[in-house]
């Protein structure tokens, strides 16, 4: 899915930045996300990751800049809303009314829902209809979320944290479901998770936001490629450091390992490490780690060439 | 390339604008309980009012108290078109009098509850429970939702307090030849456009304060006491000068009305009390001769300014106040809309 | 006890269901690619069965589609399977026909063996090399590839 060419992007933020009083939440923000991804918008508590949702959808008008969903309609107007589903954190719906009612109130509030569709994932969820929404737990909440996000057919799915109430059998359920819908209407989905683990299996996009600006983004599949971890004696980890831009360094007396981003579209075919130098692949979880630790750096890989033979890697 | 997903699948056809009904119960399922139980409360207040005007009307009737109405050239309900006193039958009638005053006082404060109730949490409640994350992202979108619920919610604050003004129009009947709508009674309050125009006047600064306070509590706390506010201004100082009111000098009885004020001068230009008045007219009737007060006063240059405003201007004053706080409320729904598409969340 | 039976119709479902191991540090998409190739070499999968369709593999283990899509790709690439349109992936060809090689590379093991024995390595410490010697192998062999 992620090697058809072309097409819309699902989001696009030029320049965009949100200002409280003399505090910036989001600054210079500028992205460029292809459609039919997974993207995982990640970092610390308070780096702007629900305002950067938050501004994605129309609930917050943006200082500076601007930003634009599903192939350049303006975020948050009438066709926007149409074709962009939004789950908010701890999902946000009315606790008095039943499920019943609120999937009625769902589609009284849309054009082209579709309400046979979350009525028959509420009865294979096992969720009673007349219930009231705050007597469920938070993991059915954010199931009876994402039905009436998904009955509404969009095109792109925003979700604002919407593991983090959850316990793990919940998260697992909730993910499942929502890869099944990718599998199923293949939509693009934008996510944000303070939680790092776990997100490789799921993100083939990744967003890295620190101090409200965007420090790496960019498909998954192109920043591992781009990035190795070099281990090697220590006394050399100078040279090396001064020839490669190094995300991470670690060393003791002898040894060092250097987590460094390495060019991909080189002469050389191979991203060889130098003489006495091991080069292992990074994994996503010490990529995030490392890039959160020195707010510095940033990552906006290019994205690889296409191989012949249509699966690069 | 493997076409292992599922073709897309068949998009429902979107109907071209949302229906109007839909969001109606919305509004209704949304501010359901609120509606019955203002319901409620009016209900009972007009069965209150219908069991004791049966009981006025019939001894209004008994006593036959019409005759003794406004009969002209004197006092209302003094005498009969017989010259008869009335005295008797006004006493008895007392009881049912002193009833409507209470009543008066109770239900004068009825129309807040549609600001404290259905307009402060109407959005209030929307940002402090965080649902209105869900609300304007969907796609009928925080205007059309906040239009249609304020049409709704305005056309059934105004039913519900026209019939129950309708009700105190029904009940007051028999005191409006004796006690007049206008006046020192209370009765304006809650008797015709002035009542159901407060009741849309609480909703518009309800929702307003909601849309600027964002918090319920005090959104109800500020929506009381705006509409005390402006309701203590327009009784006190207000509708004294909504229409210009009349002045009559020296006339030969005090008009009937609303006597705004009530000044005596002397000839010397001092302006006097009306215990001062009665020292002098007692002085001047102590010398002896026959006496006839008014006359006296006049022909000694004593001057008697009443400013008042005619009884028959009860539906224009009415109208005029009743007009002014439709026109505010509209300003302050507007502001309201205006404040709730500003997309601060 | 519950048994979770993949619930696609009748005679069509998969023979296989897939399972990951999140510690093993090796790509999602490999571990299902090295899963076919195993149940391939063991029976449970024969030319012309249905592999999982993406929408079961995806509810099952909650990872990203594409992850899916990938693997199967590689499997085509390799000729292993074959996609139809509509259908599915499907099996095209066993792993069969290699036992010579399986052979020689197992005279080649046990005499590894006997050498790490005289050395004095006991069967854990044989086990944690070879395992320490694999995962170098992989990363090795992944970083060529990704290069390429």
């Amino acid at each position: 899915m992620n090697l058809t060419p072309g097409g819309e992007l699902a989001l696009v933020a030029t320049s965009l930045g949100k200002r409280y009083g003399n505090m910036w939440a989001l600054r210079d923000c500028s992205l460029s996300i292809p459609q039919g991804r997974v993207v995982a918008l990640v970092g610390p508590n308070a780096a702007g990751k629900t305002t950067l949702l938050h501004l994605a959808v129309g609930l917050l008008a943006p200082s500076t800049g601007e930003i634009s969903v599903h192939g350049g309609l303006p975020a948050g107007g009438a066709r926007a809303r149409e074709c962009v589903g939004f789950l908010a954190q701890d999902s946000a719906l009315y606790p008095n009314l039943s499920i019943a009612d609120t999937i009625r109130m769902a589609g009284h509030l849309n054009t082209g829902f579709d309400t046979a569709r979350a009525k028959a994932r509420i009865t294979q969820l096992q969720l009673p209809p007349a219930q009231k929404v705050g007597k469920l737990s938070g993991g059915q909440r954010a199931q009876l979320g994402l039905s009436l996000a998904l009955a509404k057919r969009p095109r792109l799915l925003i979700l604002d944290e919407p593991l983090s109430s959850l316990d793990p059998l919940a998260r697992h359920e909730f993910m499942a479901a929502l890869m099944a819908a990718v599998a199923e209407d293949g939509i693009s989905i934008v996510f944000s998770s303070h939680v790092v683990s776990e997100l490789e299996r799921v993100a083939d996009y990744l967003v890295l936001l620190a101090d409200g600006r965007v420090q790496v983004a960019g498909d998954v599949d192109d920043l591992l490629a781009a990035h190795r971890l070099y281990t090697g004696p220590a006394a050399q980890a100078d040279r090396l450091a001064a020839e490669l831009p190094v995300v991470r360094d670690r060393r003791a007396e002898a040894q060092a390992h250097l987590l460094v981003r390495v060019p991909v579209r080189t002469e050389a075919a191979h991203a060889e490490p130098p003489e006495g130098w091991q080069a292992l692949q990074v994994g996503l979880e010490e990529l995030v780690l490392a890039y959160l630790r020195k707010p510095g750096a940033s990552a906006f890989p290019e994205p690889r060439e296409l191989t012949g033979r249509g699966t690069a890697a | 390339m493997t076409a292992t997903t599922a073709q897309a699948p068949t998009r429902p056809t979107r109907p071209p604008h949302l229906a109007f009904t839909g969001l109606c119960w919305v509004t209704w399922r949304q501010h359901r309980t609120a509606l019955l139980a203002i319901l409620a409360v009016f209900v009972f207040s007009a069965l209150v009012l219908v069991y004791y005007g049966l009981s006025m009307h019939r001894d209004f009737t008994s006593l036959k108290l019409a005759a003794c109405a406004q009969v002209p050239g004197s006092e209302a309900g003094s005498v009969n078109r017989d010259g008869l006193s009335c005295a008797n039958e006004l006493a008895d009638f007392h009881g049912d009098q002193n009833r409507v005053s209470q009543l008066m006082a109770a239900f004068l404060p009825l129309p807040a509850v549609f600001g404290l109730f259905i307009g402060a949490p109407l959005l209030a409640r929307e940002y402090e429970s965080g649902t209105f994350r869900f609300t304007f992202t969907q796609g009928a979108g925080r205007t059309r939702w906040l239009a249609t619920k304020i049409s709704v919610l305005t056309a059934f604050t105004i039913a519900t307090a026209t019939a129950f003004t309708a009700v105190v129009m029904w009940w007051y009947a028999p005191l409006v030849p004796l006690d007049g709508r206008i006046g020192q009674t209370g009765i304006p309050e809650i008797y015709g456009a002035v009542f159901v125009a407060r009741a849309v006047f609480a909703l518009a600064v309800g929702i307003l304060a909601g849309a600027a306070l964002r918090r319920v509590v005090p959104a109800i706390g500020v929506s009381l006491v705006a509409w005390i506010a402006v309701v203590v201004l327009s009784i006190t100082t207000l509708r004294a000068h909504l229409l210009t009111p009349l002045t009559a000098v020296d006339a030969p009885q005090n008009p009937s009305g609303w006597i705004v004020s009530d000044v005596w001068k002397s000839p010397t230009g001092t302006v006097l009390n009306s215990s001062q008045v009665a020292e002098d007219l007692y002085k001047a009737s102590a010398a002896g001769h026959k006496f006839d007060g008014a006359q006296y006063l006049y022909q000694h240059g004593y001057v008697h300014t009443v400013v008042y405003q005619p009884a028959s201007r009860f539906w224009a004053l009415q109208g005029i106040e009743a007009g002014g706080l439709v026109v505010l409320s509209a300003a302050l729904l507007l502001a309201a809309l205006w404040l709730v598409r500003r997309r601060a969340a | 006890m519950t048994i979770d039976k993949q619930s696609s119709g009748g005679a069509e479902a998969s023979p296989i269901v897939f399972r990951l191991d999140p510690g093993s540090g090796m790509p999602t998409y490999l571990q299902l690619v090295q899963q076919v190739e195993h149940a391939l070499r063991l029976g449970y999968l024969t030319v012309g069965d249905r592999l999982p369709k993406v929408k079961e593999v995806v509810e099952g283990l909650a990872i990203n589609p594409n992850t899916v899509l990938k693997a199967y790709r590689d499997l085509e690439h390799k000729g292993l399977a074959v996609g139809r349109p509509g259908q599915g992936t499907f099996i095209a060809k066993t792993l069969g026909g290699q036992s010579r090689d399986q052979d020689a590379l197992l005279r080649g093991l046990l005499a590894w063996m006997r050498t790490a024995d005289d050395a004095g390595l006991d069967e854990e410490s044989m086990v944690a090399l070879f395992t320490s010697a694999l995962r170098e192998f992989r990363a090795g062999s992944t970083t060529e590839a990704a290069a390429r």
